[in-house]
């Protein structure tokens, strides 16, 4: 893999899969951050939970002032992110240890986490999975898979795929999120996320991420139905499997536009131009027409299926 | 338009993917059945919901939003939370709204806008994202000379439903019409005007059909009865003209409500209504530009507000918040139509806001500017006050005009009371009063005067 293929890459990447790729580096710079300074001595033990959620409600700002809406998901989706990782770092209780880790148990934990995960534990829906997984990779998943929906790279039966995939993996984090909720060592956290998940989607009129709240919070409440009636081992095998397979097409999500790559590049110049040329013409065409954009809402405005309305029902 | 198509071509253009996503057989029987009975009348348009499956879906989310959630708190003071972040989600893609600077003195002094903004340049007010060949069009009647078109999109469109069962809920009344049930008739009474049948998708399908029960649109005159009869509507809505004509008709249906927009109804005329239908009539203070915004209710005693995220304010002619209870111009803020949202938009209407046990109501609303007229005593009386006068009488629809010597000139439509002349006189005094039928059909300015007041 060479720098210029790199290079290549993340030049032909779209703006969304950009986003995505940013998202998953704050993530694992977070997670470098998470592994190496609790070693540090002299800083207070929840700083980092802190510092994620300061940085996470800021975000939130910017989202609140973004003009344009995918800018709005973007920062949103940072945003729930890093309050997602905010609460695991709270949950795990490696901040909360009375003696932090050194190297070697540090590499213990870590070893059994992946150990866990290549164990496939988790395909099997037993409770206690690693966190890391839940917390770090199902988002991933989502975000990628979501992703796949806006700048496709498979065909369109496969993007139905991805796509519910995308929802399933959301919903088994939701799930995972409901687990959470009864637990009395971690319930005021878990609310307070729920709770601002839920004020994001009221203020955005449920137009948009209140959307992406609903199966979390739904989930929630299953995973809180499932805790109280025992009845999640019931469920988990399920959804752990729906989320083995958002994995697999994720993975395959990626490979694919790996080995596409070229022509990948050659559609988006081609496409680039394009755009640039109907930019022009359209630039051209306004200029002989001013004001622009009345006149083109105008035409909008002037279309027969726009005439004829769709049903309300009432006459004003 | 659809008459000079053969019937496969109308099939297929009433059954089109892009105006019934997602029909399905049961659809398809409603529409045969509202098209093909023996009395059905003839359907000259094609309109449909335009809403595919996943906006069908977002919508039931939004419905129960806009059923059941709060409007504002208050009558008066701060603008609700929502506000600011929807304001300032939107202020970059609008382009009339005023800079982020323009926040450092307060919401007060957001400038207002009216018509007439919107008539010169409706584009700098439609967010600029938005502005795409996805647009859908409605128009407003012009009654106040400045006739717009409001862009607005499917799902817009259907939100009205959401509303409208909160006004009707106001009333008691739970509208249930599921597939195989008409649900709804709009009636209309114009020489011409806009007919179509569709169903809604998001209450199985059920039937809509617009029609016009002008006789010259029917086989027969008595046909109207026997298709309403037929189909049995749950809902059927019009404006005062039409929902009178509907009162004429021979038709043994009774429907679970009657609703009543674009025009002021009298309390004598919901009377009448009530007692001929025996069921509620929801009289819905609505506009394009809006959607609906209250819903008249008796024990209120005015207009009960609708939207939750649209903000009332009551304002005087400098654009200053009036304290409750004081009339002023109904502006709006906010609103459920993302095409169109409105900062400080005066509507042109005027009304007190008071808080009732209902939430925030207007009363004494009156639908157009108010004017003043010349009493015979050098006096000047205000329209509101006409308003209350000619309340009791059952007017359909009614205009006032005074000329310039201070004659009085009252349109009715249908009969005129003997009584009308002698309640003019006791609020003008004895100037010359002509009473005439109004011939207008639609909406028409209900007082006018070519006299000035003395500025305040």
């Amino acid at each position: 893999m060479s720098l210029s293929r790199l290079n290549l890459a993340w030049s032909a990447m779209s703006p969304w899969r950009r986003r995505s790729g940013m998202a998953c580096g704050l993530m694992a710079i977070l997670l470098g951050l998470w592994v190496f300074l609790p070693q540090q001595p002299g800083l207070p033990p929840r700083w980092l939970c802190q510092l994620c959620a300061a940085l996470a409600a800021g975000i939130a700002v910017l989202a609140l002032v973004s003009p344009e809406p995918a800018g709005k998901r973007w920062h949103l989706g940072c945003a729930v992110l890093l309050l997602v990782t905010a609460v695991e770092l709270h949950l795990s209780g490696w901040l909360l240890l009375p003696t932090k880790p050194d190297g070697a148990a540090l590499m213990a934990l870590l070893q059994g986490q992946a150990l866990a995960v290549a164990s496939l534990r988790w395909v099997a829906g037993v409770p206690g999975w690693p966190w890391l997984f839940w917390w770090l990779l199902l988002p991933f998943i989502a975000i990628t898979l979501i992703a796949q929906n806006v700048q496709p790279a498979l065909a369109p039966r496969m993007r139905r795929v991805a796509g519910l995939g995308a929802w399933l993996a959301l919903l088994a984090l939701g799930l995972r999120l409901g687990y959470f909720f009864v637990q009395p060592a971690g319930l005021a956290l878990p609310v307070w996320v729920l709770a601002v998940l839920l004020v994001m989607g009221v203020l955005f009129g449920l137009g948009s991420w209140g959307y992406a709240a609903l199966p979390i919070l739904a989930g929630s409440v299953f995973g809180l139905l499932g805790r109280v009636l025992d009845t999640w081992q019931l469920g988990a095998p399920l959804l752990a499997g729906c989320t083995a397979l958002a994995l697999a097409v994720t993975a395959a999500c990626w490979l694919h536009w790996w080995l596409r790559l070229p022509a990948i590049v050659a559609e988006a110049q081609a496409s680039r131009a394009a755009a640039d040329a109907g930019m022009a013409a359209a630039q051209a065409a306004r200029a002989a027409a001013p004001p622009a954009s009345a006149s083109d809402l105008q035409a909008y405005l002037d279309a027969q299926a726009a005439q004829e309305g769709a049903d309300k029902y009432t006459r004003e | 338009m659809s008459t000079r198509l053969s019937p496969e071509q109308q099939w297929r253009e009433l059954t089109s993917p892009a105006r019934l996503p997602g029909l399905t057989p049961s659809g398809e029987a409603m529409l045969r059945r509202l098209r093909a009975h023996p009395a059905a009348p003839v359907f000259r348009d094609f309109s449909g919901h335009r809403l595919t499956p996943a906006v069908q879906w977002a919508q039931r989310v939004r419905h129960a939003f806009l059923r059941h959630a709060g409007v504002q708190p208050r009558v008066h003071g701060a603008p609700p939370a929502w506000l600011w972040p929807w304001w300032l989600r939107q202020q970059a893609s609008v382009a009339a709204w005023p800079a982020l600077a323009a926040l450092r003195h307060g919401w007060q002094a957001l400038p207002t806008t009216s018509r007439a903004d919107l008539q010169a340049d409706l584009a700098r007010h439609v967010p600029r994202h938005l502005q795409s060949p996805d647009l859908i069009c409605f128009t407003t009647s012009g009654t106040t000379g400045h006739p717009i078109r409001v862009p607005s999109t499917p799902a817009t469109a259907a939100s009205y439903a959401a509303l409208h069962e909160r006004a009707l809920a106001l009333h008691g009344v739970r509208l249930r019409a599921r597939q195989g049930d008409v649900g709804v008739v709009l009636a209309g009474f114009q020489q011409r005007c806009f007919t179509y049948v569709s169903v809604n998708p998001l209450r199985g399908e059920c039937g809509l059909a617009k029609i016009n029960l002008h006789p010259g649109e029917w086989h027969h005159a008595s046909d109207r009865a026997t298709y309403l009869d037929a189909m049995a509507p749950e809902l059927i809505s019009g404006d005062p003209v039409s929902l009178d004509e509907l009162a004429t008709l021979a038709m043994q249906h009774r429907p679970q409500a009657l609703l009543s927009t674009s025009m002021a109804m009298s309390d004598g005329q919901r009377n009448r209504l009530v007692a001929r239908f025996g069921c509620p009539v929801v009289d819905v203070y609505s506009m394009n530009e809006a959607g609906p915004i209250a819903a008249f209710v008796q024990a209120a005693q005015g207009f009960v507000l609708l939207q939750p995220r649209l903000f009332v304010e009551i304002l005087d002619e400098a654009g200053r918040a009036l304290p409750p209870g004081e009339f002023g111009e109904v502006t709006l803020s906010g609103g459920f139509n993302p095409c169109l949202p409105l900062l400080r938009y005066r509507t042109g209407d005027h009304a007190r806001l008071v808080m009732t046990a209902f939430g925030p109501t207007l009363r004494d609303l009156q639908g157009r500017p108010p004017v003043r007229f010349l009493a015979r005593s050098g006096a000047w009386v205000n329209n509101v006050e006409l308003t209350q006068a000619l309340r009791r009488f059952d007017l359909q629809r009614y205009a006032l005009h005074q000329a310039a010597d201070g004659g009085l000139c009252l349109r009715v439509a249908g009969p005129a009371s003997p009584e009308l002349a002698p309640t003019i006189a006791g609020l003008l005094g004895d100037w010359p009063l002509t009473i005439l039928p109004l011939q207008a059909e639609d909406k028409v300015r209900q007082y006018t005067s070519e006299l000035s007041p003395p500025s305040r």
